[in-house]
């Protein structure tokens, strides 16, 4: 059997057309079988129909003898042929058989390894599902707190709303308050203008007069200091007549009397004067202070009155204003408060949103799976095409090499909780707090804080 | 205004993180990588404080504290980890490269405050 045959009996390592090649064979040699028999009945017949005749044998068996010989021989000779052209007494389809036997053998051995390829990667589906499913947790739960936040959010807003509101009412019904007092404010404040005005008046006139009683009591003033000037003149006359009349001895004694007289009316003008000066004097005093009382007690029980309506009025206004500023206070205090917790639900939102990367990178374990199954699916589909060759590595899948991969202790214990290994509650206790992510104290398991400071 | 650099290759984080410090009136500067991160570093950006990432392509977050430690001026830089690993030993190789905290993911905006006011004080 040349190695050309050989490749074309056995075919290539893998060859799908091998069964197609063995029955073209066994088909090719059972026409060239029957080619040969015919070709030899034909041309012995006669010749072997004569010998068996002489044979013991009934007439009945001759022809089926005679065939059957013939057959024997044929292939007799076709097996030495083969035999000795190919070492196969069939032509090489036996040996093609064999190898066919064989190949079988090797699909068998590859279908166990496949078999036990299929069986190792059986929990990485469950594992895969685990990270799934807790993948899809964890998102809902995110989410459901994202939700919250906004649904916080909209409260405060509603909630500030409502205070505007009641803040907007208040105003307004202030507003309607100071439309309804500010016409008696511009009656108060007419009312001041007008009694400012009167005032005024009364003062100018009252000025006028005090004024004129001065201007007389000046004038007086005047005629006293000549009075007093005519009485130093008679007094002096009076003493120069005294003089005179000792000077005329008994003569003037007379005259002297009369002098006398004079001199002591002149001394009683002059005490009358400064008298009368001083009454007018105490007059103006009297004057002037009269005028003040006047003044004061003109103005003053009508100035109460108005005065006590604007304080009113003032004071009216002032607990408006007062109501407006607090109104305003607080106001902004709300303000200020939905501010500071506006900004403390927007920070946990957006700590919410870290969720993303924990998702990402629990997906991306899931893709690492995965793209290790699909490495192994092709192993597979090449260890059934050439199964007499060694499988490829990736056929296999290595949990513990996939494990390896793992960045969350959440990926770690679903993990281990689709191998059935640790207990499930503690699982369930763990998932729980690494989705709440508390900062957690090391617990006694080992677990380390979620925040730790070196 | 203290600033913190963020490095992070999940722009989430990144915004996330951001978002926080801007509320509590810190400066934030981001970086997708170590190798962004370092190249910032070296045109002269001088942080108070760095936010790094643990798991990150290219250089991984424990050679970006190696390198920075090996820096002029970030010698004595907090440096706090942000990550989703929380193995002790990924901790010690941290602690031993120079990192000044280790933080799980998903940190509450609080949360994350306090340790900030722990490493700089004064925020």
């Amino acid at each position: 059997m040349t190695q050309a045959d050989k490749e074309q009996s056995q075919g290539k390592p893998g060859d799908r057309r091998l069964g197609s090649r063995l029955a073209h064979r066994l088909l090719r040699q059972f026409f060239l079988f029957m080619g040969a028999v015919w070709l030899a009945l034909f041309a012995t017949y006669d010749w072997l129909m004569s010998l068996l005749v002489q044979l013991p044998l009934p007439p009945s068996i001759l022809v089926p003898t005679f065939v059957v010989l013939i057959l024997l021989v044929v292939l007799g000779v076709q097996s030495l042929w083969s035999m000795l052209r190919q070492g196969d007494v069939i032509s090489g389809a036996s040996s093609m058989l064999s190898y066919f036997s064989e190949q079988l053998k090797s699909y068998v051995a590859a279908i166990q390894v496949v078999e036990t390829a299929l069986d190792e990667r059986q929990p990485l589906y469950g594992i895969l599902t685990g990270h799934l499913q807790r993948t899809n947790m964890q998102t809902e739960e995110a989410v459901t707190a994202l939700i919250s936040k906004l649904d916080e959010m909209h409260g405060e807003v509603k909630k500030f709303a409502g205070t505007m509101g009641e803040h907007t009412a208040s105003t307004d019904q202030l507003a309607e308050e100071s439309n309804r007092k500010a016409e008696a404010n511009r009656q108060a404040v007419d009312n001041v203008s007008s009694l400012i005005e009167k005032q005024n008046r009364q003062m100018m006139e009252n000025r006028e007069k005090v004024l004129a009683v001065m201007e007389r009591a000046t004038a007086l003033e005047g005629s006293l200091a000549l009075i007093q000037t005519v009485s130093g003149q008679t007094n002096l006359l009076a003493l120069n007549a005294s003089i005179e009349a000792a000077r005329a001895g008994e003569h003037g004694r007379g005259f002297a009397v009369v002098a006398d007289e004079v001199r002591k009316l002149s001394q009683q003008s002059e005490e009358a004067a400064s008298r009368i000066s001083g009454e007018i004097g105490l007059m103006v005093e009297t004057i002037k202070s009269q005028f003040k009382a006047e003044l004061d007690d003109a103005g003053s029980e009508e100035e109460k009155v108005v005065l006590d309506r604007v304080a009113e009025q003032l004071s009216h206004l002032g607990q408006g204003y007062m109501s407006l500023i607090d109104q305003h206070h607080e106001l902004v205090g709300e303000m200020k408060g939905l501010s500071l917790r506006f900004n403390e639900q927007v920070v946990d939102a957006l700590s919410e949103v870290q969720f993303q990367d924990i998702v990402r990178q629990q997906l991306e374990q899931v893709i690492d799976g995965l793209e290790r199954l699909a490495r192994s699916d092709r192993a597979v589909v090449d260890l059934l095409d050439n199964p007499e060759q060694e499988p490829e590595a990736s056929l296999h899948i290595h949990l513990a090499e996939y494990q390896q991969g793992y960045v969350m202790q959440s990926q770690r214990q679903v993990h281990n909780a689709a191998l059935g290994q640790g207990t499930e509650k503690k699982n369930k206790k763990d998932q729980t707090s690494d989705a709440g992510q508390q900062e957690r104290p090391a617990t006694s398991a080992g677990t380390p804080p979620s925040i730790e400071l070196f | 205004m203290k600033k913190v650099m963020i490095v992070d290759d999940s722009p989430t984080i990144l915004m996330s993180v951001s978002g926080v410090l801007e509320r509590h009136n810190l400066e934030p500067a981001t970086a997708k990588d170590a190798e962004e991160a370092v190249s910032l570093l070296e045109a002269g950006l001088k942080p108070d404080l760095i936010i790094s990432d643990l798991n990150m392509p290219g250089m991984n977050g424990i050679e970006f504290v190696k390198k920075v430690r090996g820096m002029t001026g970030l010698r004595f830089t907090p440096v706090l980890m942000l990550t989703t690993e929380s193995q002790q030993a990924k901790r010690d190789e941290a602690r031993q490269a120079g990192a000044t905290g280790w933080l799980v993911k998903p940190v509450q905006g609080e949360q994350l405050m306090q340790v900030i006011r722990k490493v700089l004080p004064g925020v």
